[in-house]
């Protein structure tokens, strides 16, 4: 048996391939993880104490949220400065996000009942977890798109595209949970 | 790069390496370390149990918080069942078996160069270590460590003042298993991007030995299994420390004073926390049950019997997992329904591992043996795969739980099947696959031995504690004499704390051996077993892996 | 490189063997000896459905293990693997599971029938149990049959009123109170408890009545019994609560009914 090494700048299929078994993992569980967190919610919701408020923030998260969904969207789809506009929507949006969702759980913490309601309880605790991932997903993102940009931008950004809509929809998820359903 | 050995420093060769089999190594080292650790409170936990008025003056010089004038604290005999159960868990077993074995044994058994991820697997290992100090820090919080079993149930765990360890040992407590939760996850996508995306060109699933489909299935599982526990975990943390009620009801009157808030639910952990814990015991199960089928291969000198099968039940096995987890709350109150809809499932998943049993049976019968010490191991994982299953049945009953529900026959049980088939896939583990890791065999007079003690005293620490259980003896009690019809079992819980004392002396002979072969040990050839599977094909340890190589193609 | 090979392997499994059926020989003897508490209330198909598992337990456990050692023994110098038998696996899993679902259907009508009430024409005992760090308050509605309200702002440890009884509530005037972790029934008459918790995680496990229920706080459980002999049998909580677990002892006294009223009014004057 002869061995050939075969050297490449770029990524091999296999290490491709890598790492999007091991994104999709990663998204199975932190589905996993918001299942468990819904599924105490649903739980919940159903004891008398359960009065959910309503507020205009979650529009204003929702829109963010759609919006780096539409930037990845323009990104991938185009090439040259649009594709640069894209990613300036994304991270723009990214970081109204995180300010906004940090600005509603500051205020939540710091009120006078604090998390004694259950309705803010799991307001908290769903978009501080989301809050949480969406800065690991912005980070993986960024460095996947960095890492991909010399040899094969393409896969990166599928993978960059596949947890910026995970986030998104992880996000209209919790929304519909706290606000959407009767 | 990889030749040039000297220009790498110490700290990048063996402690930040790269190189999956130095961190697998690490892996298994610290697990060793934190096995002693979890063996003397189990010591300190038996001793109690069979001796409740012994004069632990010599230990409370060393450890003065847990005991007065000599005489251990209730908290502290809940601190230390506490503390060993979630060591001996999470921090031996998952860390040496996943984390020891798999990331040595991964990338060899499929042929590549290392894990998809180096970088990250390096990081993992070190969360995990940092996890480990963290667990052990609870040991020095100041009003005592963690002590609300490693099961946690709130409102025992969130409420400060339930109990002492309910402080910052709690905390603490909640910290460490965070942390090694995501060590655990990063090395579950490590695992599975390995074995589903790095094989070497033409070699299928099917070509793989049954210790890297139980990697497999042990990383689906983690990453399906423990984010239950995080959202749990989280839970917890908010309601100790930011006013929520997420498992607090209302009207909980602790030492007279009423405590505020309240309408939440404590049976919501209990669901939650058991989602992945009953995954978590067949994590801990399932290499095992890879390493027994892959030493009968070995050590007969013909492939397992029905390996498909094998495959197919340890898929069935980790499916139905996730299916069974309410028997552990049979007694909470839980509706007739549910139960009945768990004892299905409980019963229904000794199927396939019946499976396994007879085809093992077959692997053996009317096939040579060459009774080297890892086969001796593999044959005692066989031993204790059966009784530890079958108690298990007994448990899956709804009726006959409520008998035995927190008694110690629960505790025989899980020692049997859990802790002691995965205890004995270290074992067979590090015998078998010491030459692979150090080029040296160890000694098979002392691996016989320690074989033969542990084999024999393990079986007369817990068989004996079936019958504690039938009788009625309940789990975690400091006293069990208080009770005047437990105390006829005196005179068999001193036998069993004389056999775990004998156990533990017993382990010496491991260690000792470890220690002597890496130097002394009859030094190895590239496959001194004669097995078939990759990872002794390597030949003598190269240099660490580049990162961002490819894998070499190979060509015929 | 030479391997070293045991080359008592037969006598190995010889010690093996005997070591094994000494073993099981000693436990068939500890189990006469170490077995359950006499059974007293009418939940004798948990015995039942204990020594079935036993004996199938038993024999699964004394094959598989003499399997093992016919094993060691024969030692084949070359193997015979006989051809792939779908038949037998087949047949194996089936076996396997026939027996499974047999347990399985037998815990199932244990299940039914223990949980379903006497439905005699008497009306059950109601008690109420209520578990707190580290005793048990049991008391009966009176003849009302109505329980008085409670509340846990009005829990009073120095005035003996650990549950929080509403005194001013006229369902409250005729509860019996029993002495904290002291419970007395009469023989023989349907028992419905009714199980909440102060505090923590507590259960409440009676060892010759073969009871346990987990003890919740926020929720109130119910399940019957009937006892069936007299004496005095133990209360052991099941659930680790708190450093006083371990002496979370209480005792469950059944009288004769004749006797029982004035046992009540002994204890509770």
């Amino acid at each position: 048996m002869r061995t050939l090494a075969l050297a490449s700048p770029s990524r091999s299929q296999a290490e491709e391939s890598a790492l999007r078994v091991a994104v999709v993992a990663a998204l199975s569980a932190t589905m996993m993880l918001f299942a468990s967190l819904a599924s105490a919610l649903l739980v919940r919701r159903a004891f008398e104490d359960w009065r959910p408020a309503s507020a205009a923030w979650p529009w204003i998260l929702l829109g963010f949220g759609l919006a780096a969904s539409a930037g990845i969207e323009i990104a991938a789809r185009s090439q040259g400065r649009r594709r640069v506009a894209g990613f300036a929507i994304v991270g723009l949006s990214s970081s109204l996000y995180l300010a906004g969702a940090l600005f509603v759980l500051g205020s939540l913490a710091s009120g006078e009942l604090g998390l004694s309601r259950p309705h803010d309880a799991f307001i908290a605790l769903l978009l501080g977890v989301h809050v949480l991932h969406a800065i690991l997903g912005t980070a993986f993102a960024a460095r996947v798109l960095r890492a991909t940009s010399g040899g094969s931008p393409e896969s990166g950004l599928a993978l960059a595209r596949l947890v910026t809509h995970f986030l998104t929809a992880l996000l209209v998820f919790i929304l519909i949970l706290l606000f959407g359903l009767q | 790069m990889s030749g040039d050995r000297g220009s790498q420093g110490f700290i990048s060769r063996y402690v930040f390496s790269l190189d999956h089999r130095v961190i697998g190594l690490q892996y298994l080292l610290t697990a060793m370390a934190m096995a002693i650790v979890g063996g003397l409170l189990a010591l300190l936990v038996r001793v109690q149990i069979a001796w409740p008025d012994h004069d632990y003056t010599w230990i409370s010089k060393i450890l003065p918080g847990g005991f007065d004038g000599g005489v251990m604290k209730p908290e502290f005999y809940a601190a230390l069942f506490t503390m060993h159960g979630t060591i001996m868990i999470f921090f031996v077993l998952s860390a040496a078996l996943i984390g020891g074995f798999g990331n040595y044994l991964i990338p060899l058994q499929v042929g590549a160069r290392d894990m998809a991820f180096p970088r990250l697997n390096a990081l993992s290992y070190w969360i995990y270590a940092v996890s480990s100090v963290v667990i052990l820090a609870s040991f020095f919080a100041p009003s005592g460590p963690a002590a609300s079993g490693w099961t946690a149930y709130p409102p025992l765990s969130a409420l400060k003042g339930a109990i002492p360890g309910s402080n910052l040992g709690q905390d603490l407590w909640l910290v460490a298993m965070a942390l090694f939760i995501v060590s655990f996850t990063l090395g579950g996508l490590n695992f599975l991007a390995t074995i589903m995306a790095m094989r070497r060109p033409g070699l299928s699933m099917l070509g793989l030995p049954l210790f890297t489909w139980s990697m497999f299935f042990v990383a689906i599982l983690g990453l399906l299994a423990f984010p239950s526990l995080t959202a749990a975990s989280i839970m917890l943390l908010l309601d100790r420390h930011a006013g929520s009620s997420f498992f607090l009801p209302a009207g909980v009157v602790l030492s007279g004073d009423l405590v505020p808030g309240g309408g939440g639910s404590p049976i919501l952990w209990q669901h939650l926390f058991w989602f992945l814990g009953h995954p978590e015991v067949y994590i801990l199960m399932l290499p095992s049950l890879g390493i027994t089928s892959d030493l009968f291969t070995v050590f007969t000198g013909r492939r397992v019997f029905g390996y498909k099968s094998m495959v197919i039940a340890m898929a069935l096995i980790s499916g139905m997992s996730f299916l069974v987890w309410g028997h552990h709350m049979f007694v909470s109150g839980m509706s007739p329904f549910l139960g009945s809809a768990f004892a299905i499932t409980t019963t229904l998943i000794a199927v396939p591992s019946g499976i396994k049993v007879f085809n093992w049976i077959a692997s053996l019968w009317n096939r040579p043996l060459r009774l080297s010490t890892p086969m001796l191991w593999a044959l005692g994982i066989f031993s204790l795969f059966v009784t530890g299953g079958l108690s298990g049945i007994w448990l899956g009953q709804t009726q006959v739980d409520i008998q035995l529900h927190d008694t110690a026959f629960v505790v025989a049980h899980f020692h049997i099947i859990m802790a002691g088939a995965a205890l004995f896939g270290v074992f067979a583990g590090v015998h078998y696959w010491f030459p692979l890791f150090f080029g040296r065999m160890m000694s098979e007079r002392l691996g016989i031995a320690h074989f033969l003690t542990t084999f024999v005293f393990y079986y007369a620490t817990f068989f004996p504690m079936h019958l504690a259980g039938i009788r009625g003896q309940i789990r975690r009690v400091y006293d069990p004499y208080q009770y005047e019809y437990l105390q006829p079992l005196a005179a068999m819980n001193g036998f069993i704390t004389w056999a775990a004392i004998a156990l533990a002396v017993s382990q010496l002979l491991f260690f000792w051996n470890f220690f002597t072969s890496l130097r002394g040990g009859a030094r190895a050839g590239v496959n001194p077993w004669g097995a078939a599977s990759l990872e002794w094909t390597e030949g003598e340890p190269e240099g660490p892996a580049e990162p961002e190589a490819l894998n070499p193609v190979v060509e015929r | 490189m030479q391997m070293e090979f045991p080359r008592n392997a037969g006598r190995l499994a010889t010690a093996f063997a005997l070591l094994t059926v000494a073993f099981v020989a000693w436990s068939a003897y500890a189990i006469a000896t170490a077995a359950l508490p006499p059974l007293a209330a009418n939940r004798g198909r948990i015995d039942a459905a204990i020594s079935l598992n036993l004996i199938i337990s038993g024999v699964v456990f004394l094959g598989a293990h003499l399997a093992l050692v016919l094993v060691l023994i024969r030692r084949p110098r070359e193997a015979r693997i006989p051809k792939e038998n779908v038949r037998i696996e087949v047949l194996w899993t089936v076996l396997t599971a026939a027996v499974l679902v047999g347990l399985l259907i037998n815990s199932e009508i244990d299940a039914r029938a223990l949980s379903t009430s006497s439905g005699g024409p008497e009306e059950p005992l109601i008690v109420e149990v209520v578990a707190q760090q580290f005793a048990w308050n049991f008391r009966f509605p009176g003849e009302d049959g109505i329980f008085g309200r409670t509340d846990p702002r009005l829990v009073d440890q120095a005035e003996l009123n650990f549950i929080g009884l509403d005194k001013r509530d006229p369902a409250a005037e005729d509860d019996i109170v029993m002495p904290q972790s002291l419970l007395i029934l009469p023989e023989g008459r349907e028992v419905r408890i009714r199980l909440r918790s102060m505090d923590v995680i507590h259960s409440f496990f009676v060892a010759s009545f073969r009871l346990k229920r987990d003890a919740m706080p926020g929720i109130a459980t119910e399940f019957s019994f009937i006892p069936t002999a007299t004496g005095m049998f133990e209360i052991a909580c099941a659930e680790h609560c708190g450093l006083g677990h371990y002496r979370m002892r209480g005792v469950v006294e059944v009288v004769s009914r004749v006797d029982w009223p004035a046992k009540i009014r002994e204890v509770t004057e």
